[in-house]
């Protein structure tokens, strides 16, 4: 899965990985698992996460080659 | 991993608390040190402390907590192998070790499968078919083997009853669960036979009990 959340932190306010976390209540390694594709995220997390950053799951997130079975 | 929260102080407390009487009165306190490493993992499977982790960190404790079982099974196991090829006789005992882990694994993983009365009828049968073999292995065909093996077929029928009676079965189970803790509970001492039939039967009974009635209760609001 391929992930803008990295670009969307930054265009969002410059926000660092902690002050993202801490608005939607999660780790910091939890953000940086995101952004890395090692962690699969929940809907919940990814409406919550889209939502604090003014955008959409779709454009947070996207299926690779890769994903499709 | 974790913020310094409410949780790490109550551990830290009975880690300490265990550590100390452990260290001054008995060395058998040492053992609620273990309760206090194993409380946060606790309060979050039982739901208890979802505020205090996030979903990543319990999805970490999950899988930490399964690859810790296979661990421990896999520790006994070689410590029975070892036992027993030192002419040791120690094998009932990692026998149940290993039951007792497996059993508890099975019956927590198949109630949270969600569908409650067809859970509740493969336990009671599982368990059921499960004593009535084990008496049959035992005594071989005879009226003592069908006396022997009678809890296990009134479970089943029990069991099956579910299927069309879930609340029956459900205060049928209960009885029977109540039973086999007063037979086997602490009242009669706490032996090692005793605390294993009241883990590997009683609580799958108090379990299934559960499950048909929570079963029920969601048909009927349905």
């Amino acid at each position: 899965m391929k992930t803008n959340l990295r670009k969307y932190r930054f265009e969002g306010g410059d926000l660092s990985q902690q002050q993202l976390a801490d608005m939607i209540k999660v780790s910091r390694q939890t953000i940086v698992a995101i952004e890395r594709g090692d962690y699969n995220l929940s809907v919940k997390l990814a409406l919550l996460l889209a939502r604090k950053l003014n955008t959409t799951v779709d454009e947070l997130f996207q299926l690779e080659e890769k994903d499709y079975v | 991993m974790f913020k310094w929260d409410k949780i790490s102080w109550i551990a830290s407390g009975i880690f300490l608390a265990g550590l100390l009487l452990g260290a001054f009165v008995n060395e058998l306190f040492l053992y609620l040190m273990v309760g206090g490493f194993l409380l946060r993992s606790t309060l979050l499977a039982f739901g208890v402390a979802k505020i205090y982790a996030d979903e990543r960190q319990m999805q970490i404790q999950y899988h930490s907590g399964n690859i810790a079982l296979t661990v421990l099974v896999v520790a006994i196991i070689i410590f029975a192998v070892k036992a027993g090829l030192s002419g040791k006789q120690a094998f009932d005992e990692y026998a149940m070790l290993v039951t007792i882990a497996l059993v508890a694994k099975g019956v927590v993983g198949l109630v949270m499968i969600g569908d409650y009365r067809a859970v509740a009828v493969r336990i009671t049968v599982i368990a059921g078919v499960a004593i009535t073999l084990f008496a049959s292995l035992s005594h071989g065909f005879s009226l003592g083997t069908l006396m022997e093996a009678s809890p296990g077929l009134l479970i089943i029928i029990v069991g099956l009853l579910g299927i069309k009676r879930p609340m029956i079965s459900a205060a049928l189970l209960a009885i029977i669960g109540l039973a086999t803790f007063i037979f086997f509970g602490p009242g009669g001492g706490l032996t090692e036979t005793r605390i294993f039939m009241g883990i590997i039967l009683s609580l799958p009974l108090f379990v299934t009990a559960f499950c048909f009635y929570k079963g029920a209760r969601i048909e009927k609001k349905n």
